[in-house]
């Protein structure tokens, strides 16, 4: 190899080298603007309640309210009422209620006390946003045993409980299920949206 | 932990302050309040969007070339991704064969067991100037410059994405990345969990039958193991006695670890071996002038490689570094080698400012070949060791934000027979609104020949000793050969690209790149060309246009149509040779539906046409593949594919100097179930 083509290929990596392995800038990462995954996240909710069939039992009659819980609280809360006031799903009228759960219920160290088990029995889809994440592994059984649908923001959350996430892919948030915590629960989710999500099978950690 | 996509990071990101969906949602934020724990906001403007439309609306983002993936809408190439739920509608049995859906790359079958693929002309069977990559690593073997598809039969569910350029690719990955780069990414262990068996069959292939099997390794691992064969017979050669028969057979496992929130770790192997019956081909013949024989050959090939990675992935900032191993055994009556690879890669994306990125790494390979003398085809060293190094450096400048962006980037490369190699590029995206983007490249790309174009020996034929000094016959054959040079050069392609996307109404995209391909130095192997001697003396160029409009006719149906025109125009090869033009079509047109009948029924058509080949071959006329899956139950399904039912599709022919004879394919059902638990 010539001389000066070692040199300038050694040049190369050299600089390849302290670039591969050097600390990177602070403060020069990206962020996802909260506002429109906020609001697409809670359309995407909405969805997911007119996509669901619970069981028969679940409701006590056809025009009986359809309860939706969010873990509270986040700035998902009132993005969440926003979107769901004066709507319906499948004939029902929806009801948002606000779940707090104690810090060691948040912070996934369970099992959830009595007051939130029987918050969260009542609802039919919990939303789980992101910051209360931890919560999921303390709260799936729970949603499991009451046929309530488990939605997160964190893929990473489906291997705690969660049965549908929502992770922001590329420019998009694109809804992920896990048939694995879907098909533990008597809960049917529509092929349209299995159709249009990705599909993953996570069998809760213990 | 998002799966971050290396077409994504060719293209760099934009730094975007603020896209909009469709209906301008830009305005429903800025008149609204500032959201804040419990504060109730303004009314959702996607609150009744229906859910597809919803999916599509792109969130605002700060991009960075390492954090969320960019959009594929802004990316400054002519990029096609197919994803999962693609590749369930592709009416394929073979892997080679999904591609198909790609708009603008001409995937030819020739026998049972062989595919040319490429972008852009120059469509031969071992295609030498399209990348192809599974998980990063090289399927492109220099030994004789292009991809053995058949050694890399796996199913098609092993796949979670693939992503394909049409155009240069180099900076990012290297030389051969001329006319495109082909990147396979197979699924994660963690989203493989469960059982999962195939059992198919039909009139071709015969049987196939896969299974997989993935488990879950304590709280922080998963891992699959899989295997998969296929018998695939009764092919009918264009001409012979016998039918052309293939057996393919695989095992693999992949192992992925996270290791904390932002690191993972990926080991993944496979070994692959494949039996052919009968195939057969076109041999000179010594004992007369000017003649062939044909002969017909059962033998066997197989490959195996192991790979390990660790990634790591957070806003801003992204790495890995890769390294593999693989054997290869390329045994056909024209070519038999053996090959030991070593390869490492490392790279990394990283954003300096808020406008600034750059993409840095750094790839070396070993590879030892082997090499059999055959009777037509040699090389004069029987064993030789090639060493690959190359560099790259990339950086992307978000110059007006929100709407022009520049990246460039440059890959210098040295392998010991051609020496160094620089390959430059340059990109730009204009972005006048949220949905139009323009864009343009240019750039320089090589394709390198191995030092086995120093060795190489190759007969074309047998001549009467005395008619080739010009007089009486003597009866004294000798044969003619076809000699390599140490003075062949790397081929040279300068790429001129332009594309335009946009959304004219909600639901419709069109996505249109044109190019002009300027190639020197190309490579002749032509006979009668510089008295028998490999040289670089042939130059050409193409231009073309593709055209895709995607359509979202309603929830349940999704229309694509295509239309691809490419003209080449190529020095002649006096006695033929690898870069004669004229191998694919000038003009191709591809009608998609994808339509969801109800709950549990699935209808997928493909509906092309293309014209013949400029060269003579017989690939014309109109094509027709229909696929039926039926969903009875929740991880089940029955699935009916017809194709190639206008029966169009004969010999895809076109061969190169080591490839069998071309067999015909004819219309065919297959059909069979999927149980996954």
């Amino acid at each position: 190899m010539p001389r000066t083509v070692r040199q300038l290929l050694l040049g190369m990596m050299a600089i390849v080298a302290i670039g591969l392995f050097s600390t990177p800038t602070p403060g020069a990462t990206g962020d996802v603007d909260r506002t429109v995954v906020l609001n697409v996240r809670s359309a995407c909710v909405l969805n997911f309640a007119r996509f669901a069939t619970w069981p028969a039992g679940r409701f006590e009659d056809a025009s009986s309210p359809l309860v939706i819980g969010i873990i509270g609280p986040s700035a998902a809360t009132g993005v969440l009422e926003a979107t769901l006031a004066g709507r319906t799903a499948s004939g029902h009228p929806l009801e948002l209620r606000v779940i707090q759960l104690s810090a060691q219920e948040a912070a996934g160290r369970g099992p959830l006390g009595a007051a939130s088990a029987e918050q969260v029995a009542a609802c039919h889809l919990l939303y789980v946003p992101g910051p209360h994440g931890e919560s999921t592994r303390v709260l799936w059984p729970v949603a499991r045993d009451n046929d309530v649908l488990l939605v997160v923001d964190d893929q990473s959350r489906l291997s705690q409980g969660g049965m549908i996430a929502m992770p922001v892919v590329g420019s998009n948030v694109r809804p992920v299920v896990n048939q694995a915590t879907v098909r533990a629960s008597r809960i049917q989710l529509s092929s349209r949206l299995l159709q249009l999500s990705e599909r993953v099978r996570r069998e809760p950690r213990p | 932990m998002i799966r971050r996509s290396p077409i994504m990071r060719f293209a760099g990101r934009r730094t975007i302050a603020c896209i909009t969906a469709a209906v301008g949602f830009c305005a429903a934020t800025a008149g609204g309040q500032e959201l804040s724990d419990g504060v109730t906001g303004d009314e959702n403007p996607f609150a009744e969007f229906d859910f597809a439309s919803l999916l599509d609306v792109r969130v605002v983002t700060v991009r960075t070339v390492s954090g969320s993936e960019g959009s594929l809408f802004e990316t400054p190439a002519a990029v096609t991704v197919l994803e999962s739920r693609d590749l369930e509608r592709s009416i394929s049995v073979y892997l080679p064969d999904v591609l198909r859906l790609v708009p603008g790359l001409q995937v030819q079958r020739q026998t049972a067991n062989q595919w040319g693929i490429s972008a852009r002309g120059f469509a031969t069977t071992y295609a030498d100037k399209m990348q192809v990559l599974l998980d990063g690593r090289t399927l492109y073997d220099p030994a004789f410059s292009g991809t053995i598809w058949e050694l890399m039969d796996r199913p098609i569910d092993e796949i979670d994405r693939i992503e394909a350029i049409r155009g240069p690719g180099a900076v990012l990955w290297g030389e051969n990345a001329v006319n495109g780069v082909i990147n396979f990414e197979s699924k994660s262990a963690f989203d493989t969990l469960g059982v999962r068996t195939s059992l198919a069959g039909g009139t071709s292939p015969d049987a196939r039958a896969e299974v997989r099997y993935g488990f879950r390794i304590g709280d922080d691992a998963a891992a699959r193991v899989w295997g998969m064969g296929t018998e695939d017979g009764g092919n009918r050669p264009a001409s012979g006695p016998r039918t052309d028969d293939w057996a393919s057979n695989a095992v693999g496992f992949r192992f992925d670890r996270e290791l904390s929130n932002d690191r993972t770790f990926e080991l993944q192997g496979d070994y692959t071996i494949n039996r052919r019956v009968g195939e057969q081909f076109v041999l000179v013949d010594p004992t007369a002038m000017f003649a062939n024989r044909t002969i017909i050959e059962d033998g066997w090939q197989q490959a195996m490689n192991i790979r390990a990675r660790l990634e790591y992935n957070s806003p801003g900032d992204d790495w890995y570094i890769q390294a593999a191993l693989d054997r290869t055994d390329f045994r056909r009556a024209t070519l038999r080698y053996q090959r030991h690879s070593a390869s490492f890669d490392a790279r990394r994306f990283r954003a300096v400012s808020d406008r600034v990125n750059v993409g840095l790494g750094a790839t070396g390979s070993v590879l030892n070949y082997d090499l059999e003398a055959t009777t037509d085809f040699a090389y004069r060293n029987g064993a030789a060791t090639d060493i690959l190094v190359n560099t790259f450096a990339q950086i992307e400048w978000s110059w007006v934000p929100e709407t022009l962006n520049l990246l460039a980037g440059v890959k210098a490369s040295y392998n010991d027979y051609t020496g160094l190699e620089l390959q430059p590029n340059v990109r730009m995206t204009w972005t006048p609104d949220a949905d139009t983007t323009v864009w343009a490249s240019m750039s320089r790309s090589v394709s390198t020949p191995t030092s086995r174009y120093d060795s190489l020996r190759i007969v074309a034929g047998y001549a009467d000793l005395g008619i080739l000094g010009g007089g009486p016959p003597t009866n004294v054959l000798v044969p003619l050969t076809l000699q390599g040079s140490p003075d062949v050069e790397a081929e040279e392609l300068i790429g001129f690209e332009l594309g335009w996307r946009f959304r004219p109404i909600d639901g419709v995209e069109i996505d249109v790149a044109t190019y002009f391909n300027q190639y020197d130095r190309l490579i002749q192997l032509g006979l009668l060309a510089n008295d028998g001697v490999v040289t670089n003396d042939a130059e050409g160029e193409t231009y073309g246009a593709e055209i895709g409009i995607r359509w979202r006719v309603h929830d349940t149906w999704d229309l694509q149509a295509d239309a691809i025109f490419n003209n080449e125009s190529l020095d002649e090869v006096p006695g033929g040779g690898v870069n004669a033009d004229g191998a694919a079509p000038q003009q191709r047109y591809v009608l998609r539906s994808n339509v969801q009948l109800n709950e549990d029924l699935r209808w997928d058509t493909i509906f092309d046409w293309e014209d013949d080949l400029p060269s003579g071959g017989s690939t014309g006329g109109f094509g027709l593949d229909l696929g039926l899956t039926w969903t009875p139950t929740p991880g089940t399904e029955v699935f009916l594919y017809g194709r190639d039912l206008l029966d169009r599709r004969g010999a895809e022919t076109f061969a190169n100097a080591i490839v069998s004879n071309p067999s015909e394919f004819e219309r065919s059902v297959f059909a069979g179930v999927r149980v996954e638990f």
